[in-house]
């Protein structure tokens, strides 16, 4: 994150207003979300959303990777997306709505993540969020934010049901700890999704990024906040590293 | 009796069912039970019959049984025991 923080304009304090209220975040903290760069993985029902909050939040710059083009089932859930934009590339579709909820937001589109573009996106970004459907892509960005040592929010959903949970490289599990390899059972188009779940792991992540980016209240590290919106059944699961793991065991 | 609560994405082989009380004490036996119950969860469980499949945590009122005893993790009356599969959905 910048050294400096950058003073808000006259605007963005009438905006922020309500949030820079919050007596434990305040004048400080929005100045440091305005400083600060946040590198999201997909922007679906889940990265989407968290962009979004980010975004109406007044984060200072996105870089949000997406590939292929808006289709209509994508419509139940991406937030960032409305029907006139079908057949618009996903990443470009996400990029126009963020800049009307937020016009002096910074955002940065890239399709597909691979071995060559990831470590120099995770690189430009203080802080990564792991909302992709392909484990190949939550591994890139595990690997990176272990390599780096940068915080990782880590969320993911299946129909009613999603957890969120905070990576810091050397102090909690990294994601290779938790799955160490993708499931068979899993498949990229194979989980229902409601955007209300999907949303909610939204929120608690994208909360979580403000809370570590400004420095303060309680996070989840070595934690697992997981719901269940069928039963609605909450829980906070401690977790612990492996020390085993292929990423993360060299940083213990 | 404890509770072995059934994650959404075993539940088409639960028959929906969200939830699956036991009297077993200890997580083996409990698990047992309910494979026998409902056979199709089996491979989504174990790797072998007393290893657990990687991409699974179980947790014992919100404790993973990897840091209490494992498989042999005792249950009493009211714990609750949660099943975590590996997700990726966004």
């Amino acid at each position: 994150m910048k050294e400096t923080r950058p003073v808000l304009t006259s605007d963005e304090e009438q905006i922020y207003f309500r949030q820079i209220q919050h007596s434990t975040f305040g004048m400080e903290g929005q100045q440091k979300l305005k400083g600060a760069c946040v590198f999201i993985c997909r922007t679906g029902g889940l990265g989407g959303s968290i962009a979004m909050m980010l975004a109406r939040a007044g984060i200072g710059k996105l870089i949000i990777s997406h590939g292929g083009s808006l289709e209509k089932e994508n419509l139940n859930r991406m937030m960032l997306t409305f029907p006139d934009q079908l057949g618009q590339e996903r990443c470009e579709a996400a990029r126009e709505t963020l800049l009307r909820i937020n016009p002096n937001l910074e955002v940065q589109i890239t399709a597909y993540l691979d071995l060559d573009n990831t470590p120099a996106l995770a690189k430009e970004a203080d802080l990564l969020v792991d909302a992709s459907p392909v484990f190949e892509e939550r591994y890139l960005m595990n690997q990176e934010a272990v390599k780096q040592k940068k915080i990782m929010i880590s969320a993911a959903m299946f129909g009613m049901e999603g957890y969120v949970s905070t990576i810091i490289p050397g102090q909690t599990p990294c994601l290779k700890c938790l799955a160490p390899s993708e499931p068979e059972y899993w498949s990229e188009r194979c989980f229902p999704v409601f955007s209300m779940s999907s949303t909610l792991a939204a929120s608690f992540a994208a909360m979580e990024v403000v809370k570590h980016l400004a420095d303060f209240g309680e996070t989840l590290q070595n934690k697992m906040l997981r719901y269940d919106l069928y039963s609605n059944r909450m829980r906070y699961l401690s977790i612990n590293r492996d020390p085993t793991c292929d990423t993360c065991s060299t940083l213990f | 009796m404890a509770i072995i609560y059934i994650p959404e994405i075993l539940r088409t082989h639960t028959y929906e069912i969200p939830a699956f009380e036991t009297w077993d004490n200890t997580l083996i036996a409990a698990l047992h039970e309910l494979v026998q119950s409902f056979p199709q969860i089996h491979k989504f469980l174990f790797k072998t019959e007393s290893e657990l499949q990687e991409h699974l945590h179980i947790f014992v009122n919100q404790t993973d049984v990897q840091g209490l005893s494992g498989l042999s993790t005792e249950l009493r009356e009211n714990d609750e025991v949660d099943l975590v599969f590996a997700i990726a959905g966004g």
